[in-house]
């Protein structure tokens, strides 16, 4: 019997979005950056188009993470309380492809920063760093709706990606985009049916699709990938099968959430079957992304070193094989 | 094509006579359909019903099994997307051996490596397989591995051998042990004779799909059938497509050579790059991994990977329902009570966590619902979790008598207190994101 | 020292005794009855607007009461104090008058479509005897000899007698020299003398059909000779204060004396309507000799006296599917002392004889090759779809959204309800109330209007939030929030604004989205789309009057042609006047049952997924509604 590879050819295409603006469209990054534009499923390049890898972000923050794991902070002990700092260390010492700077001190409850000081902090990371950014908030709809307007205004034509809008707090921070021109992400909790229709709601402000990049909500690995995971495949399945509003660039947090777990915390003493701490940080970071690699994520802001380095270098690796053949 | 309960109905006699034990022949065709009942239980099934039946329900990847009496099993897998169905049996991870090894450190492995197991949400994690490698000259380095594995664990051994009088030697060592043979070369007659003789599964090895399909027919058609696949990859994307492909075909296509679970050596820089590699491959239809050396943290990673991609996405993974200390709670901490769904208790923990508090979780069993549908279905109402209370002797575990409710069920509170003389319900938020602002604003003891 | 006084709650009749001082809000609180005040008894909502209709009492002002009703003896609760034996009237609960497509009516013009069997052919049936006085010839007992005549106008073997009849044969068959009417109830070929007259008595006999809903009860009194209705009654169902839903009923009847209490309960909601009934046909109870009712599993397992409570545990399992008939003094309900009941029979815990008694009226069971989808919309919604070859059911907790409750502007599509409602292009709404009164508020129809030109004319957004920008002009604020204007204070019942709240909203798109939801896996589970179906009929409380093409609009209904479908009204109750009329019904309703296959929404695992979908303005799948995408287009 002779064999036939059975190639599936889809209808949809996922939409391509870019981050970032070099001088010459308005910003000043060095280059911008693309993801999106698949016609297959993640690396299925014997059937399809993937004109843009997934992209590795690492992050940096406006006030010191109350819970950061001790293993990390062995890699940025000396820059983690000056994210400009940090920025610049994590590109040039680990290879970020963009910054996340995570605004989590405006929080009221969490320090409550100004809005001016917020705008301020991410305009020294724009200073220290070349490459597109990405703002990341938090929920408290008041307080993020008033620092991402202010933050919006003074990155004006940066095209930096704002994280997150959701479905119960949408139209402040994507009127804002609009009028400043960025990107933005729509979060929403592991649900295919609620992704859908953050997105129709935005797109029926006449917000541009190819502005949009998706967080379906990452749950880490053993805490609620098996959900994450699947919706991922859901997603893009339903995106490339032609649903146009499922058909944006999803983006995950395998850093931040897995550095929230006990996995990345607890010693080798208390837990010994659990093995050796310092690699499991990293592990635990890796399994994650990878796996959701392979569901359809094409953003992912990473925090790991070791992670960083190893999940880049298995994408590019994956990539030669479509630059090869 | 699976048919569906409509389908099925229309073979069936139409009596609702109730012989099979369900009350409508509808009834009984969805059953049929999700496979939750045979055909053989309805005593008046037509020979068309039979037969149509029949053909709809011969499993498109063969179930293989390695190992004797707690043999493993893997492959008759369904779909592509585990969210079409589920995934039914996990990748086994094997632990490699080798006859290169420091021999006196080999018993202490082995033993290491068969009394590892790790719980994770109420189920125990353990390595499935040895794969043991004949990589030196030594042949009866090979046989004294075998005997040690066989007298120390009750694991399925795949056997790498390229020796075939050793090989021979091994297998006949492992009678009733179902083992499997791992091939580096193309299957020759004489191979597949072997495996059949020993009652043992072939691990094809080829370079391309031609080649494979063709050694599967000849595997099958000389009387092998418990067949797995590997087809050698340069890289890891290629492999990645090969597996797609290869599922596919058999899904899809019904192409038969392919019919079988997967097998996928990796080959990799550094432990971070295996454990990269392998992560990909067990999501993406490999049915054994072959670790090269005993990590803990590495087992333990892709252990809880494994149990995600392989739980029935459509039923909720549970926890143990006990209390929970979160920090270092003292008799006099806060106590939470909620629901055993893991992901409710993963989250409502984590933010007590993060709220900087120590404090005692209560987790009823509510076998796996969240809090809304455990109540909806009376399974987190006040006299559960008064009972449960009782049942673990809270009251002597702690000083505080003060339980804190998720806000979605403030109406069980009356109840609650009712069924739980001396204690007192504080009703918190509704979202477990609000447990740190609730924990700051409310006093808990 | 504090004097005590004594306040009666109509129409739970619920009494409470209480401090002098202490204010008819925080009575009724203790009287455990279901009255709110969203202000917080600051006098500023009106929600708790109460009726004093004996005892003196003084009230502070309230801007939210107009002088008219103040006259008329409403007062705020909040507002007044108990310084007097109090008689009050809930208003909210008063009895109700809902229209209701009238039995006969319907199966005049539906009869050649339907499962069930319309004539008239009760199993309760009076005949006119002569029994000879006894004489030294024919010394055969009193009961030999009215068997013997009896025989002579119906053959049968089997003929009993009870107990009652006895006692007073001996006389009645003396007087009139022997012209006598017997009562017969019959089950199957067996004949029971369950009430004998003398003849110059009343000759009509009676019979109820009566739907137990969880939120209303409603009730038909039928002659049963004639099938005629001679009125039709309905009310709240008095439970109503032990919880709104099936589930907090099972829950409150867990208490040791609540179950007797619920009992109670029903089955004076019941008596008062039979009252009702009685007076305004000018009979007496003691001729109504039998009653058909219907209603979800739990209401019947209340009306009966019966533990709840394995209704909602797994594995769902009620405590009777068929029940025997029961005798009207057991459960002391006002008929004749040997009034018969019949409850149609259940299929699961969460569909009940309203859904068995209802597949009567639609032709679901009577055709193998068309497909038919029945929907009862009511405070859980039950589905059935199949043929004369099968059928498959569920239950989804739908809420009583769409019977006027759970929603702050809903009501009962009784007096004073808007109807229908259309929102003209200059922003005005126009509407009609049943009755033609003020508007009290919007019943189950004019909510869908409502939803649906809020939507269609972009009042509102898919998610069902306000578009600020367009509808600022009727946007007003009260103390539970922004609200879009229906009709300001001055031209409404209660003299305060008629608004529809966002919570509102996304209460009606919960519920029509369960309904949906529910709808697309029952027909996923039999393999089978929406366009596979023949025909839809349509059940519930929405009122007289159900717009298809805005059911459609806001994805409650499938979009297909339109002529598919069929809105039937409350078909529980047609069905028990349907069994009422003819036993052949009582054995159809009985195979039926045994027909249905019942699906547990509770376990099916996609069921959220389907759920979230259709939490959307129409569906999230827009596709699934092409013309309604063709409306927002254009």
């Amino acid at each position: 019997m002779n064999f036939e590879i059975p190639k599936e050819t889809n209808p949809g295409k996922i939409v391509e979005v870019t981050i970032g603006a070099t001088a010459k469209q308005g910003g000043t990054r060095s280059h911008t950056i693309t993801i999106g534009g698949s016609t297959a499923l993640p690396f299925h390049f014997f059937e399809g188009e993937h004109p843009h890898q997934p992209v590795i972000a690492m992050e940096v923050f406006d006030k010191v993470p109350a819970k950061y794991p001790a293993s990390l902070m062995d890699y940025y002990r000396d820059v983690i309380d000056k994210p400009a700092d940090m920025a610049k260390k994590c590109v040039e010492e680990y290879g970020a492809e963009l910054i996340s700077v995570r605004l989590e001190g405006t929080h009221p409850e969490k320090g409550n920063k100004s809005a001016e000081e917020a705008a301020e902090i991410v305009k020294q990371v724009l200073e220290s760093v070349s490459i597109p950014i990405i703002i990341t908030g938090h929920s408290h709809f008041e307080k993020i709706n008033e620092v991402m307007k202010k933050v919006c205004e003074v990155t004006e034509g940066e095209n930096c990606l704002i994280n997150y809008v959701e479905t119960d707090n949408y139209k402040t921070i994507a009127a804002a985009c609009i009028a400043y021109n960025h990107t933005l992400v729509a979060q929403t909790p592991i649900d295919v049916n609620l992704a859908k229709q953050l997105n129709i709601l935005l797109t029926d402000m006449n917000f541009p699709a190819e502005k949009i990049v998706v967080d379906p909500l990452t749950g880490t690995l053993g805490y609620g990938l098996e959900y994450t995971y699947s919706i991922m495949e859901r997603i893009l399945n339903d995106g490339l099968g032609g649903d146009k509003m499922l058909a944006f660039p999803m983006l995950i947090n395998p850093g931040y959430e897995s550095s929230k777990v006990k996995e990345a915390r607890v010693s080798r003493e208390d837990y010994p079957e659990w093995g050796d701490q310092e690699l499991r940080g990293a592990y635990w970071e890796i399994a994650t992304s990878v796996s959701l690699l392979a569901a359809g994520a094409e953003l992912l802001i990473m925090y790991h070193p070791k992670a960083v380095e190893v999940v880049k270098k298995n994408i590019s690796e994956m990539f030669d094989l479509k630059n090869g053949d | 094509m699976p048919l569906s309960g409509l389908d099925i109905f229309k073979l069936l006699p139409k009596t609702n006579c109730g012989d099979c034990g369900v009350p409508t022949c509808m009834a009984f065709a969805m059953k049929l359909a999700q496979k939750k009942a045979e055909l053989s239980e309805c005593p008046h099934a037509s020979e068309e019903a039979k037969e149509t039946l029949g053909a709809a329900s011969e499993p498109p990847i063969r179930l293989v099994r390695i190992g004797g009496a707690h043999a493993l099993e893997i492959g008759n897998e369904t779909v592509m997307f585990r969210h079409e169905k589920t995934f039914f049996h996990q990748t086994g991870i094997a632990l490699q051996l080798r006859t290169s090894e420091n021999k006196e450190q080999l018993l202490s492995k082995i033993k290491e490596i068969e009394n590892y197991k790790v719980e994770r949400v109420g189920e125990e994690l353990k390595t499935d397989l040895f794969f043991i490698s004949h990589n030196s000259e030594e042949k009866d380095v090979f046989l004294k591995i075998l005997q040690l594995v066989k007298e120390n664990s009750t694991k399925g051994i795949i056997l790498d051998c390229p020796d075939k009088e050793v090989l021979k030697a091994g297998l006949d060592w492992l009678r009733d042990e179902q083992p499997a043979i791992f091939m580096q070369e193309e299957a020759t007659d004489k191979d597949i004779e072997l495996a059949k003789n020993h009652n043992a599964s072939l691990v094809l090895t080829a370079h391309s799909f031609d080649e494979l399909a063709r050694q599967s027919e000849k595997a099958k058609e000389a009387g092998v059938n418990d067949l797995i696949l590997n087809l050698a990859s340069k890289d890891a994307g290629l492999q990645l497509q090969n597996n797609t492909i290869m599922r596919r075909s058999a899904l899809k296509k019904n192409f038969k050579p392919f019919g079988y679970p997967l097998f996928a050596f990796i080959q990799a820089k550094n432990e971070f790059d295996f454990l990269a590699k392998a992560s990909l491959f067990l999501c993406k239809y490999d049915s054994i991994i072959v670790l090269p050396q005993f990590d803990e943290a590495m087992l333990y990673t892709l252990f809880t990977l494994r149990q995600n991609i392989y739980t029935d996405p459509q039923k909720p993974i549970q926890v143990d329902p006990k209390v929970y200390p979160i920090g270092e709670p003292t008799p006099e901490s806060p106590i939470f009570v909620t629901t055993n769904f893991s992901l409710t208790y993963f989250i409502v923990s984590g933010e007590i966590e993060n709220s900087g508090i120590s404090a005692h979780l209560v987790v009823c069993d509510t076998e796996g619902q969240s809090v809304l549908t455990a109540w909806a279905a009376e399974k987190f109402v006040g006299e559960k979790i008064a009972k449960f209370i009782k049942d673990i002797k809270l009251e002597q575990q702690v000083k505080t008598r003060k339980l804190i409710i998720p806000g979605f069920v403030s109406q069980i509170s009356g109840d609650l207190e009712e069924n739980l003389p001396g204690w007192e319900v504080i009703v918190a938020c509704q979202e477990a994101s609000d447990i740190p602002s609730f924990v700051k604003n409310v006093k808990l003891t | 020292m504090n004097k005590k006084y004594k306040v009666k709650f109509f129409p739970f009749e619920s009494t409470v005794s209480v401090s002098s001082g202490t204010s008819i809000l925080d009575a009724a609180k203790k009287a455990n009855l279901p009255l709110k005040a969203t202000c917080g008894a600051k006098g500023t909502c009106g929600d708790c607007v109460i009726r004093v209709l004996s005892g003196t009492y003084q009230s502070k002002h309230s801007a939210a009461l107009s002088e008219e009703l103040i006259r008329q003896g409403y007062a705020l609760a909040c507002q007044t104090e108990v310084n007097d034996n109090l008689t009050i009237q809930l208003p909210q609960f008063q009895e109700l008058s809902i229209k209701i497509v009238s039995g006969s009516e319907f199966f005049e013009e539906h009869k050649n479509n339907i499962s069930g069997i319309y004539e008239i052919n009760p199993v309760v049936k009076s005949i006119s005897l002569r029994v000879p006085p006894p004489t030294l010839e024919d010394s055969y007992s009193d009961l030999k000899r009215l068997e013997r005549e009896f025989r002579k106008k119906l053959s049968t073997e089997d003929l009993n007698c009870e107990y009652s009849v006895l006692r007073k044969l001996a006389h009645v068959v003396r007087e009139e020299k022997g012209e006598i009417t017997i009562v017969v109830f019959r089950s199957g070929q067996s004949w029971t003398i369950i009430d004998v007259k003398e003849a110059k008595a009343a000759k009509n006999i009676y019979g109820l059909a009566c739907d137990i809903g969880t939120t209303t009860v409603v009730l038909y009194l039928v002659e049963l000779t004639s099938g005629k209705i001679l009125s039709t009654a309905s009310s709240y169902n008095q439970q109503l204060k032990c919880g709104e839903d099936i589930i907090s009923r099972i829950n409150y009847a867990q208490k040791p004396d609540r179950l007797q209490e619920l009992h109670n309960l029903i089955v004076m909601t019941v008596n008062n309507l039979i009252d009702k009934a009685t007076r305004s046909a000018k009979i007496s109870t003691a001729d109504i000799y039998s009653a058909s009712v219907s209603g979800n599993t739990t209401m019947i397992h209340l009306f009966l006296n019966l533990e709840p409570r394995y209704i909602r545990e797994e594995p769902y399992v009620p405590t009777f599917n068929q029940v025997p008939i029961i005798l009207s003094r057991d459960l002391g309900l006002k008929m004749n002392y040997e009034g018969r009941i019949y409850c149609g029979p259940a299929v699961g815990s969460y569909v009940g004889s309203d859904i068995t008694a209802g597949l009567l009226c639609t032709p679901l069971v009577r055709d193998s090759k068309k497909i038919s989808l029945f929907i009862d919309a009511g405070t859980n919604g039950e589905l059935v779809v199949g043929n004369s070859d099968w059928l498959m059911t569920c239950a989804c907790s739908a809420g009583p959204a769409f019977e006027g409750s759970g929603t702050k502007c809903g009501m009962p599509a009784t007096e004073g309800a808007i109807e229908q409602l259309i929102i003209e292009n200059n922003g005005e709404l126009e509407y009609k109330v049943i009755n033609g009164s003020k508007p009290k508020g919007l019943c189950g129809s004019g909510l869908v209007d409502l939803l649906a030109e809020l939507f269609i004319h972009g009042y509102i957004d898919r998610h069902g939030k306000f578009n600020v920008e367009k509808a600022k002009d009727r946007l007003v604020e009260d103390e539970t929030g922004i609200g879009f204007l229906i009709e300001k204070g001055n031209n409404s019942y209660w003299g305060k604004d008629l608004i529809i709240t966002e919570k509102d909203i996304s209460n009606l798109i919960r519920t029509k989205g369960a309904v949906f939801s529910a709808c697309s896996l029952l027909l996923k589970n039999a393999g089978l789309t929406f366009d596979k179906i023949d025909a839809f009929y349509i059940a519930g409380g929405f009122g007289q009057h159900l717009n298809i093409e805005n059911s459609i609009r806001i994805g409650l209904l499938p979009d297909l042609e339109r002529n598919k479908f069929h809105y039937i009204g409350n078909s529980s109750l047609l069905g028990a006047y349907l069994i009422l009329l003819s036993d052949k019904n009582r054995e159809m309703v009985n195979e039926i049952s045994k027909k249905m296959t019942y699906i547990e929404l509770n376990t099916e695992p996609s069921y959220m997924n389907e759920y979230t979908g259709a939490l959307f303005l129409p569906h999230t799948e827009m596709e699934l509604f092409p013309s309604v995408k063709q409306i927002l287009n254009s």
